[in-house]
C-alpha cells in the first residue's frame, strides 16, 4: 500500500511517502509556522522524489489534531484538496500518537505531549507496542499536575516526547517527579511528530486492523481545548 | 509609561513610527480606546516604520490581517471575539511567537490572554476634535 502523509499540527511541518510499510521519501521543515506556504510544496516534493504521482497513492494520511489551530486546519485542508478530486481516501492520525510512534519499543510509560500553554499539555500515555504504541489513555488536554498524578500512580520509567516534552520535563524536575522516577527526554529533533510516523501508523491500521479509510468529506479536525474555565477572557469593565 | 499628544492622524503615525523603533519580533501591541480613536491609524504608522509595504486596513470582518514581512506582522480586531474558543480560532495562539509582531485592536476583549510584556497603547480624546492623548505602557506592571 502506498501512503502519502502530511503533518502540520504544531510548529514543524513534514510530508512523507511510504510503500508497504517502508519510508520512500520524507521532508521536514522546522522554520516557524509557515505551513500555509510550505506544506503543499513539501507534499509535491516527496511525491516527485519518490518517483510517484498522486494517483499512485492508496490513501492520504494526515494528523487531524490535537495541536495548533491553524496548523491542523492547513493539514486537513491540503489533505482534502489532494484527496477529493483524485478520489483518494483519507485517514486521520492523532498528532500525539504520531509523536509517540518512534518510541513505541520503550519500556515503561511513553508520554507524548504538546505544549498547550499555561502548564497544560495535549497528551496521551502509551506503553510499548510492536507496530504502534499501545494506548493507555485517550488524547486529552490536561494540566501537568494531572499528568504527574497519573505517572506517580504508574510508578514506571517514563519516556517523554512531543514538542511539550521540554516543558513537561522542566515541570517534573521542579516538582520532584524526575528524582522519584526515571524520566528520559529524547535529544533534539526526534521529539517532533513526523509525517513518516503518520504514514506508517496509517499503513498499520489499514493493513493489520479492522479500521477503514474515510472519504475526504468525513475527515474532521479533533481540537482539544485546554481548560480556561476559571478565567475571564475580557478585562473587567 | 510615556504620554504623547497628537493633533492629527499624521502626528499619530509619527508617534507610532517612533514606538516601532523599539519593537522586535515577539512584541504584542495592544490598543485600548473606543471607536474611531485612531488604532488603525497608529497600526499603519508601525507597519510602515517596520519597512512593511502591506496596505493596512481595519480587520473588522477578517478579524486578523496578515501583512507578512520579517518580522511577520499580524493585525487583529478583537471586537467580536467573546470566548477563548473564538480567540483560539483566530490563530492568536499560533502567531504568539518570537518571530511575529501582533497589533491588537479592542484588546480589552482578550485582556487576560495577553502576555505579561504586552505594550499597551491607550488612545483617548483630547480637548480639540482632532486631539488624541496617547499613553504607552510597557508591560502589564507599567501603570
Ligand atoms: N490625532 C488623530 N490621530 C488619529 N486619528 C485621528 C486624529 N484626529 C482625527 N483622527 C481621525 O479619527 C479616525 C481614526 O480612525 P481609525 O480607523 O484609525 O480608528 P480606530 O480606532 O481604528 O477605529 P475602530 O474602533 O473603528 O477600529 C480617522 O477618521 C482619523 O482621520
Ligand atoms: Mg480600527
Amino acid at each position: 500500500m502506498n501512503v502519502l502523509a502530511i503533518e502540520s499540527s504544531a510548529v514543524t511541518a513534514s510530508a512523507a511517502v511510504t510503500r508497504d510499510g517502508a519510508v520512500v521519501c520524507e521532508e521536514f521543515i522546522n522554520n516557524g509556522l509557515t505551513h500555509s506556504e510550505t506544506l503543499a510544496p513539501l507534499a509535491a516534493a516527496v511525491l516527485k522524489n519518490a518517483g510517484m504521482a498522486l494517483f499512485d497513492m492508496d490513501v492520504i494520511a494526515v494528523t487531524n489534531g490535537p495541536g495548533s489551530f491553524t496548523g491542523v486546519r492547513i493539514g486537513g485542508a491540503l489533505a482534502k484538496g489532494l484527496a477529493t478530486p483524485n478520489e483518494i481516501p483519507t485517514f486521520g492520525i492523532s498528532s500525539i500518537e504520531a509523536a509517540a510512534y518512534p518510541f513505541r519499543k520503550k519500556d515503561g510509560i511513553i508520554m507524548a505531549a504538546m505544549d498547550a500553554r499555561r502548564q497544560q499539555v495535549y497528551t496521551a500515555f502509551f506503553t510499548a507496542g510492536e507496530d504502534a504504541p499501545k494506548r493507555l489513555t485517550e488524547d486529552a488536554a490536561i494540566s501537568l499536575a494531572e499528568a504527574e498524578a497519573f505517572l506517580r500512580e504508574k510508578a514506571q520509567p517514563v519516556t517523554l516526547c512531543g514538542d511539550g516534552a521540554r516543558v513537561a520535563f522542566e515541570y517534573f524536575t521542579k516538582s520532584g517527579l524526575a528524582s522519584a522516577l526515571q524520566i528520559t527526554q529524547p535529544e533534539g529533533d526526534c521529539v517532533y511528530q513526523r509525517a513518516s510516523s503518520v504514514a506508517l501508523l496509517a499503513d498499520y491500521y489499514l493493513m493489520k486492523t479492522d479500521k477503514t479509510p474515510l472519504d475526504a468529506i468525513f475527515l474532521r479536525p479533533k481540537y482539544l481545548r485546554p481548560s480556561q474555565a476559571e478565567r475571564e477572557l475580557a478585562a473587567k469593565s | 509609561m510615556q504620554t504623547f499628544l497628537s493633533h492629527s492622524p499624521a502626528e499619530t503615525r509619527d508617534i507610532a513610527a517612533q514606538l516601532a523603533k523599539n519593537i522586535r519580533g515577539g512584541a504584542v501591541i495592544a490598543f485600548r480606546g473606543g471607536l474611531g480613536m485612531g488604532k488603525t491609524a497608529f497600526t499603519r504608522g508601525v507597519v510602515e516604520a517596520m519597512g512593511n509595504t502591506a496596505e493596512v486596513s481595519s480587520p473588522t470582518f477578517a478579524i486578523v490581517n496578515d501583512y507578512g514581512g520579517d518580522p511577520h506582522i499580524y493585525h487583529f480586531d478583537m471586537y467580536r471575539v467573546e470566548t477563548w474558543d473564538d480567540l483560539d480560532s483566530t490563530g492568536f495562539f499560533d502567531y504568539l511567537n518570537d518571530r511575529s509582531i501582533l497589533l491588537i485592536e479592542w484588546s480589552e476583549n482578550i485582556e487576560n490572554a495577553l502576555p505579561e510584556d504586552t505594550v499597551f497603547v491607550e488612545i483617548a480624546r483630547g480637548k480639540e476634535e482632532n486631539d488624541r492623548i496617547i499613553t504607552v505602557r510597557y508591560g502589564k506592571d507599567d501603570n
